[in-house]
């Protein structure tokens, strides 16, 4: 199991945005302006994409589907498996800050 | 007014798109059985469309995914469960895409070749079945044919060979999309 996780990481920076984001449930068109705002307008996913990482992270069991009372619209919400994977992908972000401070590099 | 034209890239195929809108004819959809592009007279406009490719089986889905394209500003222009689906830019952004990094767009092209691959790999045995009997006369005594090319010519034979000839055309296009397209989709995957 510990494997499976090790398998998905690094998360894309599509995919960190995208679980940070689904912490709170969503529907696709929020999740791509939550992404946009996260990441101070840097990450802007487009429709298509947005469709296919939604699908994908589904697949992996990191988000699910969540009732909602917008029959038109599928929301998602982040998976204990995602909430962990997310971590995991932070722990290692710290360690790669942590590690570029100790040699200076951080500006 | 219908065209015909055969599009691997979807990079080309949106240009195109986009220069018939230019000229003022504003694209419709595509013919169910041969697959022509229909266009309708319009103004002169610059319309930015896009195509997807993928297939949405369950209508439920198809609706969310329509749905989650019109919210980001994508008009549904044609294109159903299976296959292509054509959509304009409600925001007039020229630059405005579909798909925002190299493997989602590499995604559009392996669905394109996997879906092309599987129409080969049906109809082409089945093709070669069809026309067992014309494809043993060609094979058996090839320097007959030449000799007396009339063979061809009697009442059976040129309407087999008519149907030969448009399925291996249709075959040969599905191997020529198959493989196109999984090279393009390499190509941009290997862009990281």
């Amino acid at each position: 199991m510990a494997e499976k996780r090790n398998k998905l990481l690094p998360l894309t920076e599509t995919t960190f945005y995208i679980l940070l984001a689904l912490r709170k449930p969503g529907h696709g068109y929020q999740i791509m302006q939550t992404v946009e705002e996260l990441s101070g307008g840097g990450v802007r996913i487009a429709a298509g994409t947005m469709y296919g990482a939604l699908e994908n992270l589904s697949k992996q069991k990191l988000i699910a589907a969540t009732p909602s009372d917008d029959p038109r619209r599928k929301t998602f919400q982040i998976t204990a498996l995602g909430a962990e994977v997310l971590d995991l992908d932070l722990g290692r972000l710290r360690q790669m800050i942590e590690a570029a401070r100790k040699e200076g590099a951080e500006s | 007014m219908t065209k015909f034209r055969i599009f691997i890239s979807f990079e080309k195929e949106e240009a195109w798109l986009r220069e018939m809108a230019q000229k003022g004819w504003r694209f419709t959809g595509r013919g169910t059985f041969l697959e022509d592009y229909q266009f309708e007279k319009a103004e002169p406009r610059d319309l930015n469309i896009r195509v997807d490719y993928r297939y949405i089986p369950a209508d439920s889905d198809f609706s969310e995914y329509l749905q989650l394209l019109a919210d980001s500003g994508w008009n549904h222009i044609y294109g159903g469960n299976t296959g292509a689906k054509y959509f304009a830019s409600a925001s007039g952004d020229a630059e405005e895409e579909l798909f925002s990094d190299n493997a989602s767009k590499a995604g559009r092209y392996r669905r394109q070749s996997k879906n092309a691959a599987i129409c080969f790999l049906i109809f082409f045995p089945l093709m070669l079945y069809t026309f067992r009997d014309l494809i043993m006369t060609l094979l058996r005594n090839p320097g007959e044919l030449f000799r007396n090319p009339s063979l061809l010519w009697n009442d059976v034979h040129i309407i087999a060979g008519l149907a030969f000839l448009a399925n291996l055309v249709i075959v040969g296009l599905w191997l020529y999309s198959a493989i196109g397209s999984y090279l393009e989709g390499k190509k941009l995957k290997a862009k990281g």
